[in-house]
């Protein structure tokens, strides 16, 4: 028995060490730039390296927002998601809601047609939407950011859906006999039902305008319409060399994002676990 | 009965009300855009000049461009490499996490901190600690084993295996979710029933755990590999493909032969074989999962 007990200790003691030693792994990185965010110029640079700074100073962050519209492509990104995390909400789920609970010839194609989107990545089509978007007028404006990216997000519409076929129709059915119309049902009943749901979509669809790159890239030029990752890339580019300010910026573009995640991490770790969708 | 109209008709044309602003939306943002993308790539279009159709010169072109085709043999290269290691670094994780009961939640959150970060910051903070010479962290570690400094991401050898360990480092956390998803749905009574006969920790591994998490392994790689096909974030911020175009991949020269060269038409026949790759990997995943 002691031997028994003796080697579990052994077992899970080394099981801890070398997961300890991936999370170093992974916070490592986040540690050095944090460091290097609080640091001066020639400590940036020292060597042998100070893990910990030993005169902290914040003027790193104060150059962030003096020197750059920094806080201006926060804006503009914060404008970006809320837009297309409340339009995809409504959109996404109205949409799901007539997949899941109406039947009507070409239910199924544009099903197929939603579906079809999910093997569609944005990187196929920037070239296309670019020509358009042009068409459009709307390059060079935050418009071009929110609309075709993922306002109606076929992510969204499939799970949506997906959550609104296990609502019990005999609810759906009683509500109607009580007069309530179709839209009625879908405002009144059904998303006051799911706010789980639409929840766990907005902190993805956050998450993702937040991030994206490629696009805004592509569509975006005069700097007062940037977002936080281009702004992040021109702002890196221009302070190449004085790092202090650099991992200031790069902190600050991960902060909304890292806190979201870490309020909900139960509802993102469950939701990815449960799906793995959205990649 | 309001309007006279029978009731399933009137159902039927609501349905149709609501579902419109999404059909308009998925015919205008993508399969009108789809359409545009194969017409394009039979043209030779520069936005300014009239497009000037050229039937198949521009997939002739594609299949004789030296540079193309090492940008498909460089992606072909980062997505295997990426995905190989990815799957078997996360995979062995999952399988000590889930073990460890307590502390479970915390490493399953710490892994997961680079996967939700931006791509951008990612690449920065991957610069930050390739930084050249010994004041980089990296070429400080591994002077403490007497190698001398690497320039990383500027070294032809080494600036593919570079990226690819920042997409691995990025990747892990959300495959290491999956998998333990799928471990936890292995009933109890298959591993006790294969200790009761002796098996140890490795039969247990190889004979319950490997069969049991065949689709989820399936499911990780194939989403893993449509995944690394499309990277560009890191080839974009750390090496602009180079050097020497060792890291240029599809996305990346679709993109410098649209927006750099304006070479529209060409451009869309190199998304146009990103997309027949993208869509032969979706069918396997779609077949596997039937299955």
């Amino acid at each position: 028995m002691e031997l028994y007990r003796a080697k579990r200790f052994l077992a899970s003691g080394t099981r801890n060490l070398v997961l300890m030693m991936g999370v170093m792994t992974m916070v490592l990185p986040l540690l050095w730039v944090i460091s290097t965010a609080f640091k001066t110029q020639e400590e940036a640079i020292a060597f042998p390296p100070h893990f910990i700074p030993h005169e902290p100073i914040l003027t790193n962050f104060a150059k962030v927002f003096e020197e750059s519209p920094f806080l201006l492509y926060m804006v503009n990104s914060f404008i970006v998601s809320a837009v297309v995390v409340v339009g995809a909400l409504f959109f996404c789920s109205l949409t799901g809601y007539v997949l899941a609970k109406f039947s009507f010839p070409g239910s199924k194609i544009f099903f197929v047609m939603v579906l079809g989107k999910l093997m569609i990545p944005m990187q196929v089509l920037i070239i296309p939407l670019y020509l358009l978007v042009i068409r459009l007028g709307w390059r060079d404006s935050l418009i071009a950011l929110i609309v075709p990216t993922e306002l109606i997000s076929a992510f969204g519409v499939f799970m949506m859906r997906q959550f609104i076929q296990g609502f019990p129709d005999s609810i759906l059915d009683s509500a109607t006999i009580d007069g309530c119309g179709d839209f009625g049902i879908y405002w009144r009943i059904i998303l006051p039902n799911m706010k789980h749901a639409l929840f766990t979509l907005a902190i993805f669809l956050f998450v993702w305008s937040w991030s994206m790159f490629l696009w805004p890239l592509i569509v975006i030029d005069s700097p007062e319409k940037m977002t936080i990752q281009i702004g992040l890339e021109q702002f890196s580019n221009r302070y190449y060399t004085q790092y202090g300010p650099k991992m200031a910026g790069i902190l600050l573009s991960i902060i909304p994002v890292l806190v979201v995640f870490l309020i909900f991490q139960k509802q993102v770790l469950e939701s990815i676990a449960l799906s793995g969708l959205k990649d | 009965m309001i309007g006279g109209a029978p009731f399933h008709v009137k159902r039927k044309l609501n349905a149709y009300l609501m579902l419109l602003p999404a059909i308009i939306y998925f015919i205008l943002f993508v399969y009108y855009p789809v359409f545009n993308l194969f017409k394009l790539s039979f043209f030779k279009y520069d936005l300014f000049r009239e497009p000037e159709f050229v039937g198949m010169v521009n997939f002739i072109k594609l299949v004789r461009d030296k540079d193309f085709l090492s940008a498909l043999g460089n992606t072909i290269y980062f997505s295997f490499f990426t995905t190989l290691f990815s799957v078997a670094i996360s995979f062995f994780l999952a399988i000590i996490i889930e073990r460890s009961t307590r502390m479970a939640n915390f490493y399953k959150v710490v892994y997961f901190i680079p996967y939700i970060s931006p791509a951008v910051a990612v690449a920065l903070i991957w610069q930050w600690l390739y930084h050249p010479g010994e004041t980089g962290l990296l070429n400080y570690f591994i002077s403490f084993w007497g190698i001398p400094p690497q320039s990383w991401h500027h070294d032809p050898q080494l600036a593919m295996p570079s990226l690819i360990v920042i997409s691995i480092w990025q990747g892990l956390g959300y495959r290491i979710v999956i998998f333990i998803a799928g471990l936890k749905a292995i009933p109890r009574q298959y591993h006790e029933a294969a200790e009761v006969d002796g098996a140890n920790a490795w039969q247990r591994i190889k004979y319950v755990t490997f069969p049991c998490l065949k689709p989820v392994f399936q499911f990780v790689l194939i989403i893993t590999t449509l995944q690394t096909f499309r990277i560009f974030t890191p080839m974009y911020i750390l090496t602009a493909g180079g050097p020497v175009g060792k890291t240029t991949t599809i996305v990346y020269s679709l993109y410098k032969q649209a927006f750099q060269f304006s070479k529209w038409g060409y451009a869309a026949a190199q998304a146009i074989v990103l997309f027949v790759f993208l869509l032969i990997l979706s069918f396997i995943q779609r077949r596997m999962t039937r299955s």
